[in-house]
Formats: C-alpha cells, structure tokens, sequence
C-alpha cells in the first residue's frame, strides 16, 4: 500500500507539473500587456517598460516559468497584478469559504441521493421508482443557475428564510450548497440504484437471505457496502471539482471563494492568480482521487494494492 | 474612458453575466437633485445623524492606497478615507478647497495652498509635507501610479525626479508647516481639475515611512470623513464616522457596511427588501441584469435616479490601416450608423452622439457643429460616398471589441448590422478586456469598438489624449495625425481657462470630426437605484460619490 501510495504521489507531481505548464502557456500567451494595465493610460511608455521588467514580462517564456516553478517551490504563488497581494494570501482568504460551500454541498449531495438510490432499487420498476426516477431526471436536466435563481427568489427573497446572496455565517451557505445538491443528488441516486440492483443480486446476498438475516441487515449490512464503491469514485470526483470551486453557484450567489476569484482573475488576464488557483484546484482533484483509491481497500478488502 | 476605469466597469459587468429578471413591470423616469441635502426621490427634511447604511458592493477595492486608486471602485473608496487640496462642489464641475485654500500667481505657474486645520486618525496634523509625501509617491517609478501622467512634466522638477536625478521636486516647497507652493513649468487650466483626483490626498507622512506599500494598502490613514473600522476579505468593509472629521457637521452616518456581493441578482433582492441603501453606489452603475426589473417595476420606477456621464462611447476607424485610410470611406461609414438604434439597444441607458466632447462637458461642446463635421444617418449617402471612394460593392473587415462588458459586444453587433446595409461586410473579433486593450494599443485594429470617461471636466482629457500625434498608437489608437490639429491642442494645454481657449478645442474637434478617425456612437447615461429613506444623494459630473452628506431618513 505505501508502495502504491508513494507511486501514486510521483505521479501526481507529473501531472500537476504539466498542468502548470499549459496554464502558463495558456494566460502568457494572449497578446496582452498587463503591465499597461496595472498603470493606466497616461503612464510613460518608460514607465511601462519598467513595470514590464519588474513583472518579468520582458523576460522569455521558459525563463519566467522556471522563475514561476523556483518561486513555487518556496511556497510563493506570486502576486496579483490586479489586487496587488501575495496569491497565497488572497487563496487562503477565500479557501475556507470555499471549503465550507463545498463540504456542506457535498453532505447535501450524499443525504438526498443516497436513500433516493436504495429506495428507488428496491421499488425497482414501481410506482415509487418512476416517481423518483423522473424527479432524479428533471434534478440532472436543470441548470445549476437556474435552479439557484429560484432558490434564491422563493426561499430566500419570498419568504425571507435565508439569505439570497453574499457571503457571511452558516446562513449563507445554505441555499447555494442546496443548489448543488439538487443539481447533483441524481447522479448519486442513478449511481447507486444501478449498483444496488446488481449487488442485490448476487449470490451472497442470496445466501444472506437464507441464512433468515433481517431487510435491513441484507441491506445496509450486506448490499450497501459493496453497492458504495462506484458511488465513493464519483464521490471523490465530485468533492474535488467542488473544492476546485463551484463557479457557476459561487458566481449566482456572489459568495465570495475561490471560484469567484479565479473568474475575476481570468477578466483581469491576472496570471499569477489564474495559475494559483488553477493548481490549487487541480491539488485537490489529485489529492481526492488518490484518497479515494486508497479507502477502496479499506472498504473492500477484496481490493489490494 | 479612461482605459483603468473602463478596466473595472468591465469587470464589474462581466462578473454579472449569469443574473436574470424576475421581478415586475411599468415605466419610470427620474433626475439626480444637485444638492447634499435634497433628496434624489424628493422631499427635503432636516438632516438626522446616526444609523448605519448597508451597501452591495460588486467586488473588492483593489486598492485603498490613494497613489494607486485609477480604477472606479478604488478611487471611491479611497475618497472615503482621504481628502484632497480641492474638490468638486457639490453636483457641479466648479473646483473649491477641500484641506486648503488657494491662490495662483499672475503668471498662472506658482498655486500657494494655505493648509487648514485638520488632522489625520491617528491625531497626527495635516502639513505641506503630507502633500509633498503623496507628490513624491506619485511620481515615483516604484510607485506604479497611474497619476504619474498627469503631473510629469507639469511640475517643475518633476522630470529630473522621475528620471532619479533628484532626490526632491524643485516645483514643490512647503513655505511653512501650513503653506504648501507648487511651481508648474507653464500655466495649466486644467491643474485644479488634477488636484482634485484621489492621486493626489494627504497623507500621513510618518505612517507611510513606517509601514510598507502593502500595508498601507489595505490599511488607509486619512483625514476622510469615514474610518476603515474593519475588514473582512471576501466578505465585507465596515467604515465608522470619524468624529474629528475637518468639516463640521457631517458626515450624518455612524456606519457604512459594504458587503461584497458579486451576484446582480442577489442584489436586486436585497434592494428590494430594504436591507441595501442603494444600488451601484458607485460608477459601474446598475448592473445591466438589474436595470429593466428595476424600471419596469412601478414600485421602484420612481427610485432611479440617472445622469449622463461625462463620457462617449465611440466607433474607432484605423486612419493607417484597411480601406479607413481613405478619409472618404471614413465619412461614409458616418452616415451609415443609425445610433437611435444603438439607444434602443442599451435600453435606453444613452443619448446618441454627434461629436466627440459629450453634452455634459463644461467646456468644448460644440453646439453647431459645421455641416462637414456633421452626420445623420443616411446609408443611401453612405452607399454613394462608398463607390466615389472606389468601393463600389463594399469591402471586408474586422470589429474588434472585448467582452468585459455586455453592451460592447451589443454596440458592435448593431454597427456590423448597419455596415453591412451598405455592403461592407464585418466579421466581429471579440477578446477579454485586456487582450483587446493590448492589440487596440499597437494601432493595428481596423475597427473597434471603446469608451472614453473623463479624468476631469475639461475638453483637453478627451481631445489631447486621444487625437495628438504624440498619443500614437497607445491612447491614439485611431493613428489620426493631423499637424493643424497638433498645433492648436498643444496652443490649448497652455492658455488659461476661457472662450479662446474653449473656441480652440472646438475647431481641433471640428476638423478631426470633419476627417471622422471616430464615430461616436453615444454618451451612457449612469443609473443608480437608491431607497426613498435614504437622502443626500447626489451624482457629481465626475463621478464622485458623497457618502459623507447621506443621511438615513425615518422609515
């Protein structure tokens, strides 16, 4: 296991290097000068050129990214053209409400799609199943936005529940975090229903059955377990690309995390921001992946490494 | 529009492109009051001091550091916190003292600034040198300071400063404590108007030799009426009255709370249920997603209040590239843009423009524009002017813009439209706001769409800046040159404020508008929705918004 662990990590450095490598491609080579940005139009040209060279912009490509790569190494992401601070700082201001929005969502996600999947595989082909599969349908179907939009306009300006937007306590998180989990609870609840059916199935829950064990020890002491492991792939997915920062909702409901900062860097062409949080998304989908390989053997031990 | 400002406008709109319109329907129609203490939706009562105002605000300041304030949100922060030598009065353009009083030498070149009494938030005086310090800040190449322009080389001395081979500005002497003189190389009537720029506050000269760049800016020491009491990043500013406040009697609020909140729609909700004062307190206006809700919702029709800034928003033609090198081409293409159409299509958030100086310009507006300076929409004429000029069938080419905002690409698609009734055919090249200012600054796009937003209220910001030779490619991108119009814009910067000098810009602009590098398309018209019970609200031509004379009404 520690084998695989160590050689999982090799290779996530790989790949985290040859993201930061099209990243910073990508943002520097755009034909455009944020060095006259940061001064405004009745700047000198001298100025211009000043700042050029203060920025590193005056230096070739491969010169800046293995200046990038060295400063990375020490634990500086650079700073932002636009906001003047170290990247990291501007990150980590950001990381926790990110991390709050995504962890709650996730919940979210888990609570309504999980018995949504046992039950509709036990009413498999009933009346139940229809009705949950076509709710699971139109919860797939909906754009985030626009399911957000509503949440927004009944729950939180009609009836003054919740706050309709901002960033601040719990409160706030609510409503987006629900937003993602009635956009993404299907995928759990299809997910889960199809492998329910399948492990439900199988022999040794046959022979569970005979052996007189109860429903639910059949179900949550036997099928469950087994049935959880696509779910738990997906899960690890999902959990990454959330703490990537959920864009769209972040963006519906001016909640203030790392998504909002990266869509305001990409407008600014803020690269040391752009490219921060670009890695910082891109950790975590490594980081999850790996933590989710590695609690399938924990979870079933039939998987070794 | 000056390029920062546009800058943070568009990002302000881009950032509320998912919004959507949920709410009501009707007509409205409403002005700005031009005074502290009147009311924008009527009404005018005795002032009540205290309460807090809650406030969206769409992103955070960039910066709080007056030296680095050259975008709209930053530099209406930063006049929040710190004062100048002169300000605007009131709603108008005429300049009087802020934390000094004035006089100009007869020659026009030496300002005497007489200091009043007043001290920053930690108790330290405001002296000359609290000026010489930002001067010197400003100027300075480490600084990075859009205001560097804007002094150097006005200022004597400045040049040698700026080049490091000076350790002081020689135009710049503190005469005692309180008396700050300031030499210019020649008479400028415009350096009041500068002045007044945020550029240019107090400030406290032993906070900023004790704290670093960064420090200082996120953590504002002025003389303003209002104090940074806190912040938290990603979630909110909360501004407290400073109680020592120079001018006696404001400002009227205990608190400001500017929550950031990027979400258009969540803004509208918040208005509308009473928890925001106002909404775009400042120059990004309404944003777009909620400007129609808004108006058309008869509960809030009569809350709008709207202005027509001191801007226009214009089509370049490439005077050195394509087919818009033939002056006759450039003409016709005048006569081909219908710009009640484009009002239509920014809602109505515009009037249409016929040259190049707004309405709202104090100065350089021409009211009679000559008949060859002149076009009205008549693509018949266009079509004919077109074939003299040797394009009988029309041409092919390219309009670039950017998609920091929704209503450039709006204004670009409607021109392509128009060309296109004439036979010229345009494909649309759109890039995000600084790849487009990039490529519009080598002076190589054929056409484009831009803004332009004063500085301050004089013509030279817009005819100068734009049009001069020596502005070519990055600020001229148009590549106009014409040696008559150099001529006068440089007789222009030097004479003193009055009708010859006036008259001047105005035949510059009627000879360029006679060569058409621009077609101007329309001047915008700001819009912001603000609560009934909140009263003092008022819109300066320049954009500065006087948080210090609201007051928060019974409600």
């Amino acid at each position: 296991m520690i084998a695989y662990i160590i050689r999982r990590i090799g290779g996530s450095i790989v790949v985290l290097i040859g993201i930061s490598i099209i990243t910073f491609s990508l943002a520097y080579l755009v034909p455009a000068n944020p060095a006259r940005a940061i001064v405004g139009p009745h700047a000198s040209e001298a100025l211009v050129l000043q700042v050029e060279k203060q920025l590193g912009l005056n230096e070739p490509l491969p010169v800046r990214y293995v200046h990038y790569m060295g400063n990375l190494l020490q634990g500086n992401l650079g700073t932002s053209y636009v906001l003047d601070q170290p990247v990291t700082t501007l990150i980590s201001q950001r990381a926790g409400a990110t991390a709050q929005l995504a962890v709650t969502a996730w919940i979210a996600e888990l609570l309504i799609g999980i018995p949504i999947g046992i039950i509709s595989a036990l009413y498999d082909r009933k009346a139940v199943d229809h009705v949950v599969s076509i709710l699971a349908l139109v919860g797939i179907s909906l754009p985030v936005f626009f399911v957000g939009l509503e949440l927004m306009y009944w729950v939180g300006f009609k009836l003054g529940w919740l706050p309709v937007g901002g960033t601040g306590g719990f409160n706030f998180v609510i409503l987006p975090a629900l937003t993602y989990a009635i956009t993404g609870a299907a995928y759990y609840a299809r997910l889960l229903k199809s492998s329910m059916i399948d492990v439900m199935s199988s022999d040794y829950i046959r022979t569970a059955r005979a052996k007189g064990a109860s429903p639910n020890r059949v179900i949550f002491g036997h099928a469950l377990r087994n049935a959880i492991i696509p779910v738990m792939t997906y899960g690890g997915i999902d959990i990454a690309s959330l703490f990537g920062g959920v864009v769209v909702i972040e963006d519906v409901f001016g909640y203030s995390g790392i998504g909002q900062l990266t869509v305001q860097a990409i407008n600014n062409l803020d690269v040391p921001v752009i490219m921060g949080t670009v890695l910082f998304a891109a950790l975590f989908v490594v980081l999850f992946n790996l933590l989710v390989d590695v609690l399938y053997g924990i979870v079933d031990p039939r998987i070794t490494y | 529009m000056n390029v920062s400002k546009m800058r943070m406008v568009g990002v302000i709109a881009s950032m509320a492109m998912l919004g959507t319109a949920l709410a009501g329907c009707g007509t409205q129609s409403a002005t700005t009051s031009q005074q502290g203490n009147t009311t924008a939706s009527g009404g005018s009562t005795q002032p009540v001091y205290g309460g807090t105002l809650t406030l969206d605000l769409l992103s955070q300041f960039p910066h709080l550091d007056p030296a680095k304030a050259y975008d709209t949100t930053s530099e209406e922060a930063v006049e929040q916190f710190y004062n100048t030598l002169v300000t605007y009065q009131g709603a108008t353009n005429t300049i009087v003292p802020d934390l000094a009083s004035y006089t100009v030498s007869d020659g026009g070149k030496v300002y005497t600034f007489s200091i009043k009494n007043a001290k920053f938030w930690n108790g330290d005086p405001v002296t000359a040198q609290s000026f010489i310090t930002e001067f010197q800040r400003v100027l300075s190449n480490s600084m990075q300071s859009g205001g560097q322009g804007f002094v150097d080389p006005l200022i004597q001395g400045s040049a040698a400063y700026v080049a490091g081979k000076a350790t002081n500005v020689s135009g710049l002497k503190a005469i005692n404590s309180s008396t700050l003189q300031i030499t210019l190389m020649h008479p400028s009537a415009t350096f009041l108007y500068v002045l007044a720029m945020p550029f240019f506050s107090a400030v406290d000269p032993t906070y900023i030799a004790a704290h670093s760049e960064s420090y200082i800016d996120t953590h504002p020491m002025g003389t303003g009426p209002f104090e940074l009491a806190s912040y938290t990043p990603g979630k909110d500013y909360v501004l407290t009255k400073n109680p020592n406040y120079f001018v006696k009697g404001i400002p009227y609020l205990n608190k400001i709370v500017f929550n950031i909140n990027n979400s258009p729609s969540a803004v509208l909700f918040h208005f509308e249920q009473g928890q925001t004062g106002m909404i775009s307190w400042n120059q990004g206006g309404i944003p777009t997603e909620d400007y129609l809700p808004l108006i058309n919702n008869p509960t809030y029709a009569s809350d709008i209040v709207k202005q027509t800034e001191v801007a226009t928003d214009y089509f370049g033609l490439n005077c050195a590239v394509g087919p818009t090198q033939n002056v006759a081409v450039r003409r016709a293409l005048e006569y081909a843009v219908n710009k009640q159409v484009i009002v239509r299509i920014l809602d109505g958030l515009a009037v249409p423009a016929n040259q190049i100086i707004p309405p709202s310009m104090p100065s350089g507006y021409e009211q009679n524009l000559p008949a060859n300076a002149s076009y009205s929409y008549n693509p018949a004429l266009a079509k004919k002017l077109l074939a003299k000029a040797g394009y009988p069938k029309g041409f092919n080419t390219t309009i670039y813009t950017d998609n920091s905002s929704p209503t450039d690409l709006k204004m670009a698609e409607a021109v392509q439209q128009m060309f296109s009734q004439v036979g010229v055919n345009a494909t649309i090249n759109q890039s995000s706001w600084n790849t487009f200012l990039a490529s519009n600054e080598t002076g190589k796009q054929n056409m484009f769409t831009l803004a332009w937003l004063e500085d301050f209220p004089d013509p030279s910001d817009f005819l100068n800046t734009l049009f001069n030779t020596n502005q070519i490619p990055v600020n001229d991108s148009t590549n106009y040159s014409n040696k008559q119009v150099d001529a006068l814009l440089n007789q222009g910067s030097i004479m003193p404020a009055g009708t010859a000098r006036d008259n001047v810009y105005k035949q510059a602009q009627n000879i360029i508008m006679s060569q058409a590098p621009w077609i101007p398309l329309v001047n915008p018209v700001y819009a912001a929705a603000v609560q009934p019970w909140v009263k003092g609200f008022y819109v300066n031509p320049n954009l500065m918004d006087p948080l210090q004379y609201i007051w928060i009404a019974k409600h």
